[in-house]
């Protein structure tokens, strides 16, 4: 055995330069699979990292009525505590389940915004500026001026660059902004543009603004209700039973003032069971797992071809070391020893080169605005940030390691099988 | 020359083994990149292709005042539309085209039933001309396409799901006339659509064109009328539409291609493609570097047989060509094979398309939905092909240059 592994060794260095061909192939095939999952992990990463943060967090409560018509943000139906108390009472309640990171209620409204004549259909979003840092950084996002400031009233709005570009407002001017009310009336109210943020993603750069939730409450007539309550948590993947242990709290609650409706008044949303954009992406990331799956079939049969051919064009050497007496099994796995260690080496050198290629661009990022003049939408950002991940190049490792040792038997059975005179006369 | 072609194609089936690899080394990357560049480009073609059948046709005529409240602010204006229809589809009827006339309204639409009520764009169509220029009656799935003068209502699959209602029943249309009163509209549903295009699908109905006229006090005023180009340049008949209106007095009027129309979402998928580019272009560089892998290492194996052919007296030039040439021929074969099998792939993913549904409905942000159909990309075909021949041709040279400086004995004592 310990034999076998050392005329392995040097078979490999007695011919370098096939070594360094089939080598050099299965590094490339590796590094590239590397970069494309990196790539395509990037562009849904981004996807889901802002979805998460601006639609629908970890978990997301609403009323029922609300959650049913969604999309069209009706302003009459809002969290506002068990018997109109207001949400706050509801806080103590959620926060008693475990595992909860922050919670954060949001009143959201579509309006038309009206500035010099032009006029847009946007989404605001009344946020308690203190709370809503704690999930978007926002002072990475903004591009002029500042964040609001951490008063619940204050008069101010931050809107998206898109948005002031195609309206043509500028910091320190002044947009009223006329809604429709809870109760179906008008209001209007001014509020002082005190920041310009850019998400990088132009479909929200172009609809969304934020206001403070008083101010927001008190425009639309709200009183102590919000539309929702995004809660964060501290394991992603733990979301649905988390979800399930708070509408269960919060049953619980309800029932002690409604005697006679059973059913709650509220619905708990993990963004597992998000509908729309979720779903969304997932139709996309299933595209992308196609493509990334007929990648993988394509780098395989790069290291298939390279391996069984370096096997087939040594049958008359697999002839002579036969005739000398080395037995079937033994000739099989000095082969197969051979074909490992040298994926081993193409392997972990297209993982290394892959991971650091990937690496680079998770900081620097691909910027697909610059590279086409366009903007992605589906919720990706401009800049694209590949995925790294150490797992990944493991996997892209073995990945590389298996498929040639496994394929070599082949060839090399059948090398072996063959009668040492046929082997030799075989060029 | 001839002699060694031949030479090189006999060398080909010598060594069956070694021919096979690097032929399925080419047809496999061929077949890769065809199906690829398919898919990733079918599911942009087939979003024009949905966003001109359901939504644009190929050109519009608008009043210019309607079309720019339209396009700045989403406002459909039923007092700036385009009077007297008859006379101008008088004027611009001619053999390479197809008119049809629509008019563009805002409402909400009431099932009284559940009292549900929902936003929607209501289309007035004339059910006979309609059908030649966009393709509704293609995605009925369930009752049938509108008639003349009935009231009734054709709407999408989704949002008949959100309103609850069925075929059969009656919604009320609330909206506002051209005078600017308000109006209702009562229809019953006679068909249900299920157009690719999630945003007709959720939020589009259709009723009758004369029904529309009348109610709304149009008096034979619409808001838009579509073209559809049967044959012709679209840019062309662009001008002449234009010199058209202008001559006969209607420079009111508006010519408006679907690129126009869609420029924004256009500017989208010219970045999904460029994302896609990136895809396709690392499958090409990894069939090429298979390709290349396995053409080097055959060329490699046989220097002990370079030295053969030298010592028996062929000349260096002479063996670069047979490789050469041997390289090209491999490349065809493995090429039309390739191709043989990408377009046999093709076939199944332009006409069954792959299924790519999630549980319940989802749309990707192209304007398709779930099952997503391959192109013909000529293009790219040939592109494959051609470089399925240069490739190993060209690599061949390499080795075996390195093999003819090489001294004979040296060489024939290669292993």
């Amino acid at each position: 055995m310990k034999y076998i592994l050392k005329m392995a060794f040097r078979n490999i260095g007695r011919n370098k330069r096939r070594t360094i061909l089939s080598a050099s192939a299965i590094s490339i095939a590796i590094m590239l699979v590397v970069i494309m999952r990196g790539y395509i992990g990037g562009i849904t990463d981004s996807m889901f990292d802002s979805l998460i943060k601006i639609e629908t967090g970890h978990i997301k409560i609403e009323h029922t009525k609300y959650y049913e018509k969604e999309d069209m943000m009706p302003l009459e139906y809002t969290v506002d505590g068990f018997n109109r108390e207001g949400y706050e009472e509801m806080l103590p309640v959620i926060k008693s389940v475990e595992g909860i990171k922050t919670i954060v209620p949001r009143i959201k409204f579509g309006v038309l915004l009206s500035f010099g004549g032009k006029s847009m259909s946007v989404m605001g979003i009344g946020v308690d500026p203190v709370k809503e840092s704690t999930i978007t950084s926002f002072d990475k996002i903004m591009v002029k001026g500042e964040y609001l400031k951490a008063d619940n009233n204050a008069k101010s709005i931050i809107i998206g660059d898109g948005l002031a570009n195609k309206l043509g407002i500028k910091l320190g001017e002044k947009l009223t902004i006329v809604s429709r009310t809870a109760f179906d009336s008008l209001k209007g109210m001014t509020f002082t543009v005190t920041g310009i943020f850019k998400y990088g993603i132009s479909t929200l750069d172009e609809k969304l603004f934020y206001v403070p939730i008083g101010s927001a409450a008190r425009l639309l007539e709200m009183g102590d209700g919000v539309s929702e309550l995004i809660i964060m948590v501290d394991k992603p993947e733990n979301a649905e039973k988390i979800a399930d242990e708070i509408k269960g709290k919060l049953q619980k609650q309800e029932k002690a003032y409604l005697e006679d409706n059973s059913t709650l008044r509220y619905a708990v949303i993990p963004w597992q069971r998000q509908g729309g954009f979720f779903g969304l992406l997932r139709t996309g990331q299933r595209v992308y797992n196609y493509v990334y799956l007929g990648f993988l079939i394509l780098a395989s049969t790069v290291i298939i071809n390279t391996t069984m051919m370096v096997i087939f064009e040594r049958t008359r050497e697999i002839g002579t070391i036969g005739a000398l007496g080395m037995t079937g099994g033994q000739i099989i796995l000095l082969f197969t020893i051979e074909a490992a260690i040298v994926s081993a080496i193409g392997s972990f050198l297209g993982a290394i080169v892959g991971g650091g290629i990937d690496l680079l661009l998770s900081i620097v990022g691909i910027n697909i605005h610059a590279l086409t003049g366009g903007n992605m939408d589906l919720m990706a950002t401009d800049i694209i940030y590949p995925r790294f991940d150490l797992l990944l190049l493991f996997g892209s490792f073995l990945f590389g390691l298996i498929v040639a040792s496994a394929i070599a038997y082949i060839p090399a059975r059948r090398a072996a099988k063959i009668e040492p005179v046929e082997a030799l006369r075989s060029i | 020359m001839g002699f060694i072609m031949r030479f090189a194609f006999k060398n080909i089936w010598r060594y069956k083994r070694r021919t096979i690899i690097t032929f399925t080394a080419i047809s496999i990357g061929i077949v890769a990149f065809i199906f690829m560049d398919s898919l990733l480009k079918g599911i942009h073609y087939e979003s024009l292709r949905n966003f001109i059948d359901y939504e644009s046709s190929h050109l519009k005529i608008y009043n210019k005042e309607f079309y720019k409240e339209m396009s700045d602010d989403g406002f459909l204006p039923l007092d700036k539309a385009i009077d007297n229809y008859e006379s101008v589809e008088n004027l611009i009827q001619f053999d390479d085209i197809l008119v049809t006339p629509r008019i563009n309204f805002r409402s909400q639409i009431v099932n009284e039933a559940t009292n549900d009520e929902r936003p929607f764009t209501i289309v007035g169509i004339d059910p006979d001309k309609d059908r030649k220029v966009y393709k509704l009656p293609d995605v009925i799935m369930a009752g049938r396409f509108l008639k003349s003068g009935e009231r009734g209502v054709l709407i999408g699959r989704m949002s008949a799901e959100k309103l609850e209602t069925k075929l059969g029943d009656t919604l009320t249309i609330l909206t506002r006339t051209k005078n600017d009163t308000y109006q209702t509209i009562s229809v019953d549903v006679v068909g249900i659509i299920d157009p690719p295009n999630p945003d007709i699908n959720k939020t589009f109905a259709y009723i009758p064109l004369d029904i529309a006229d009348s109610d709304l006090d149009m008096m034979g005023s619409v808001t838009e009328i579509g073209i559809r180009i049967k044959n012709g340049n679209e840019s062309k008949i662009l001008n002449r539409l234009d010199g058209i209106l202008k001559a006969n007095n209607q420079s009111q009027l508006e010519v408006v291609s679907w690129k126009e129309l869609g420029k924004d979402w256009l500017t989208l998928s010219r970045t999904k493609i460029a994302g896609s580019y990136i895809m396709i272009l690392v499958v090409f560089i990894i069939s090429a570097v298979g390709v290349i892998n396995t053409m080097l290492m055959s060329v490699f194996e046989r220097i002990r047989e370079i030295g053969m052919m030298r010592a028996l007296g062929m000349r260096d030039t002479e063996v670069i060509w047979s490789f050469f040439f041997e390289g090209a021929s491999i490349g065809f074969l493995g090429g039309l094979i390739g191709i043989f099998i990408g377009l046999l792939l093709n076939f199944y993913l332009i006409y069954h398309g792959l299924d790519f549904s999630y549980t319940g409905d989802v749309d990707i942000g192209y304007r398709v939905m779930n099952i997503v159909r391959g192109v013909w990309d000529v293009g790219a075909i040939v592109f494959a092909f051609v470089f399925s021949v240069i490739i190993p041709a060209l690599i061949s040279i390499y080795p075996s240059r390195k093999a003819i400086k090489m001294e004979i004995t040296q060489a024939l004592k290669t292993a």
